[in-house]
């Protein structure tokens, strides 16, 4: 082959994918449609002002050309923009011009299994008027409920309770069982989960309501669903009403007698027709609403790529009926929610993620602002608000050569950082270019401190002091072998993380491990104890912190695992009394589903798709088993 | 695009139409240029916006697409000059772009020749223009890129031992 021939042979292999032509495509559209239209969302807001400074960062100030037609909206000057209110056929104009991204719901990930990386905590708690869940464990009165990430905010799970009944998910089975707790269990009642398409995930249970939530699917689309029961008469559990939203569940949380709902609905801009809103804006179905969202609750956010909302819907538990609802144009995949904020975060290619804040109030939610920081976040963990500030701890990737063709090796530059934002998300302060050639595993914020784990073959865990937004400052760091992938509070001065064991040379992983650190010195914090546990190399509790167990009242850390093979199924519990102490290890069988361990009163309870075991609380004897039906 | 402007004679040159015919092309000179895929993407966006301000003056076929290669040009240079491109690694020259340990690796050594070598082995063999048609797409001397075709011939030949150069 001459030259010619050979170099054209492998120039021909050099091409850009769809994904970046769809990308530059649709950026040219935009460049032109700034010659003709207007796009500007209403708000309601007193801080609209504020809105309109981050929106003009988006939208640039639109020029007429006299090629193109005007838009019925170009008569109104800039300057009334901010407050204009977009109607139906604005929005159906502009998800009309993004290219689908898959039509069919493709994130019904992990559905079986409810420890879903979506993640609801599960906790059962009654929440009573003086406050709630704590953020360990949430220990209120004597019995242990959920695991869940800041106080006052309760998240869904598999399993709840209020000490007297045990109200748990199976999955597999389709049911929800309802045990009555004690030494003796006895099964009361079972609510079957309806529907050939549908999956239920996990639930809530506040005074004598329950909510289920679960996806149901049709032949082109998604619903989510909750189900809200009144359970006044635990053995005659009473569906009252269903609230459903377009769209996948993505999460949930209870605060009070409020639910937020979050899904991400994808449109098919093939079936969109301009007079039925119905068929571009998110629906509701829930009580007196039935139908599209209305158009002032749609905002089109600052990067939306694809025809994808994400839909927020607030809603009374006591009678299932809609408080407010609230979408956007631009799906999301991590959900952080505070007793005032939910902040709903999605990554773009390129690695920024766009950040958005709704206020929450008593079931209304206002959308608030916009902004973006580099890199991704791991989870839920890896945001927290304080004082007004929301804080982020991001891996940012930068390509260097490209992986776009098999023939290319990838190398992909990794880098870590912290950021803070004002409450317009404004970035006011950052600590970057952290632990380069690592990434973030493990994130927990402590009102001025932030501790988290970065990975590659030793684990460093830093201690970055928060308590000027402004300037953050890493005040120490700890290396240690293997990481961890959750981190709690443990009381006093104490941090345990949940992680695995990793080889220093080789930076192979191993066991699971539990670590407690102590960082009563933040800028001095050391490992007190540490321990592997033998031959579990995999638990939920990796993935999901609604499947551990941590509890600082009774000193008690557990959760379920198994080993490489799939083989050595067991439920540990671990207290820590100057260092770790194995307090029991209970066998389990494979394929048994969700496994959660919590406590009554004197007993420890391990709850499975199939059956409920009853133990000691003190001596973790078995005292008794019952089968769910 | 939403709107197409319905004259005759600027159908051809209609920016989302170049973009289609031309993406590939814009993007394989950018990538022989900058050697790195995330610049050259970079590059692709960049050129075909600018296309956007010039588009309606084309007057050929010919013209949209020197104009282009122009524009790619004129592009890679104010991007090889910013930080940023300075920080990037330069290609991993390991790298082979066949899959046959038979095929000599063309590209790799393309790539290894100084940037205005390349460019016009390129636009010479891979896109097929003249002498004569480099020089008026890029504003520069015919003989200039005579003597840099042949340079980089030369400098190929030696590696490559290809003797049809």
């Amino acid at each position: 082959m001459s030259f010619k021939d050979d170099y054209k042979k492998q120039m021909d292999t050099i091409r850009t994918d769809g994904y970046i032509r769809q990308k530059i495509s649709k950026k040219m559209s935009e460049e032109e449609n700034k010659k003709t239209r207007l796009h500007f969302p209403v708000f309601k807001t007193a801080v609209a002002a504020v809105m309109c400074l981050v929106i003009a960062l988006a939208v640039a100030i639109p020029k007429v050309s006299d090629s193109f037609k005007k838009s019925d909206n170009a008569n109104l000057s800039v300057n009334e923009s901010s407050k204009v209110k977009m109607d139906y056929s604005d929005i159906y104009d502009k998800v009309k011009e993004l290219k689908n991204f898959y039509y069919a719901e493709e994130y019904a990930t992990d559905i079986m299994d409810g420890a879903t990386a979506i993640g609801a905590t599960g906790s059962t708690t009654k929440n009573s008027a003086n406050g709630g869940v704590s953020s360990d464990g949430g220990d209120t009165e004597n019995y242990s409920a959920t695991t869940t990430q800041v106080q006052g905010v309760d998240e869904a799970d598999v399993i709840k309770t209020d000490g007297e009944y045990i109200y748990s998910l199976s999955a597999k089975n389709k049911k929800v069982y309802v045990t009555k707790a004690g030494k003796t269990p006895e099964q009361v009642a079972v609510i079957p989960i309806e529907g050939e398409n549908a999956y239920s995930y996990n639930a809530y249970l506040y005074e004598d309501r329950l909510v289920v939530f679960g996806t149901e699917y049709s032949s082109n689309s998604a619903k989510t669903v909750a189900d809200i029961y009144d359970i006044s008469i635990p053995k005659k559990p009473q569906k009252i009403t269903e609230c459903s939203q377009d769209g996948n569940y993505t999460d949930s949380r209870l605060i009070g007698d409020k639910l937020y709902v979050i899904s991400n609905y994808s449109i098919n801009t093939a079936d969109m027709e301009k007079k039925a809103p119905e068929t571009y804006v998110p629906n509701i179905y829930c009580g007196d609403y039935q139908g599209a969202c209305p158009a002032d609750s749609v905002y089109i956010g600052e990067v939306c790529e694809y025809p994808q909302y994400t839909v927020i819907a607030g809603y009374d538990i006591t009678d299932g009926s809609l408080c407010s609802t609230q979408s956007v144009l631009g799906g999301t995949y991590t959900v952080y929610c505070s007793t005032e904020n939910i902040i709903t975060a999605n990554t773009q290619a390129g690695s920024t993620t766009v950040i958005t804040r709704y206020a929450i109030n008593d079931g209304k939610i206002e959308l608030k602002a916009e902004g973006r920081v580099d890199g991704t976040l791991l989870n839920q963990f890896s945001i927290d608000e304080y004082n007004g500030y929301f804080r982020f701890v991001t891996t940012v990737y930068k390509t260097v050569s490209g992986d776009g063709n098999s023939k290319y090796i990838s190398t992909v530059n990794t880098s870590n950082a912290l950021y803070v934002l004002n409450g317009e998300l404004e970035q006011v302060g950052a600590i970057e270019d952290l632990a380069p050639d690592e990434r973030v595993y493990s994130v927990r914020f402590m009102g001025d401190m932030a501790y988290f784990v970065t990975f590659r073959q030793v684990d460093p865990l830093f201690s970055a002091d928060l308590t000027d937004p402004n300037n953050p400052k890493i005040v120490g760091s700890l290396k240690i072998p293997g990481f961890s992938e959750y981190l709690y509070p443990f009381g006093d001065g104490k941090l345990l993380g949940l992680g695995r064991e990793a080889d220093e040379q080789t930076g192979k992983t191993g066991d699971v491990k539990l670590s407690m650190f102590d960082i009563s010195d933040p800028a001095n914090v050391t490992e007190s104890d540490k321990t592997a546990i033998t031959d579990m190399q995999y638990t939920t509790a990796l993935d999901n912190h609604k499947a551990t167990l941590v509890s600082t009242d009774r000193n008690l850390v557990g959760f379920y695992g198994y080993s490489n093979n799939y083989l050595n199924h067991r439920y540990v519990i671990y207290s820590y009394d100057g260092g770790f102490v194995k307090k029991a290890e209970i066998e389990l069988s494979a394929n048994i589903g969700n496994v959660r361990g919590f406590y009554i009163g004197n007993e420890f309870y391990i709850t499975t798709d199939y059956s409920l075991q009853v133990y000691d609380l003190e001596s973790f004897e078995l005292i008794c088993e019952l089968k769910y039906k | 695009m939403k709107r197409t402007v319905e004259t005759e004679n600027c159908n051809f040159a209609h920016p989302q139409r170049a973009f289609e015919t031309y993406a590939d092309l814009v993007y394989r000179l950018a990538f022989v240029r900058t050697k790195n895929i995330s610049d050259s993407e970079d590059i692709l966006q960049e050129v075909f916006l600018r296309y956007m301000k010039v588009w309606e003056n084309m007057q050929s076929e010919n013209h949209v697409k020197a104009m282009l290669i122009r524009i790619t040009v004129n592009c890679s240079y104010s991007l090889k000059t910013s930080a940023w491109f300075k920080k990037t690694e330069p290609l991993d020259e390991n790298i082979a772009y066949t899959d046959s340990p038979n095929e000599s690796n063309v590209l790799t050594e393309v790539l290894k020749l100084p940037l205005k070598y390349r460019t016009a082995v390129h636009l010479y063999y891979y896109q097929g223009f003249s002498v004569n048609e480099i020089a008026e797409i890029l504003k520069i001397n015919p003989s200039t890129v005579k003597t840099h075709l042949s340079r980089g011939r030369e400098m190929l030949r030696k590696t490559l031992k290809e003797e049809d150069l």
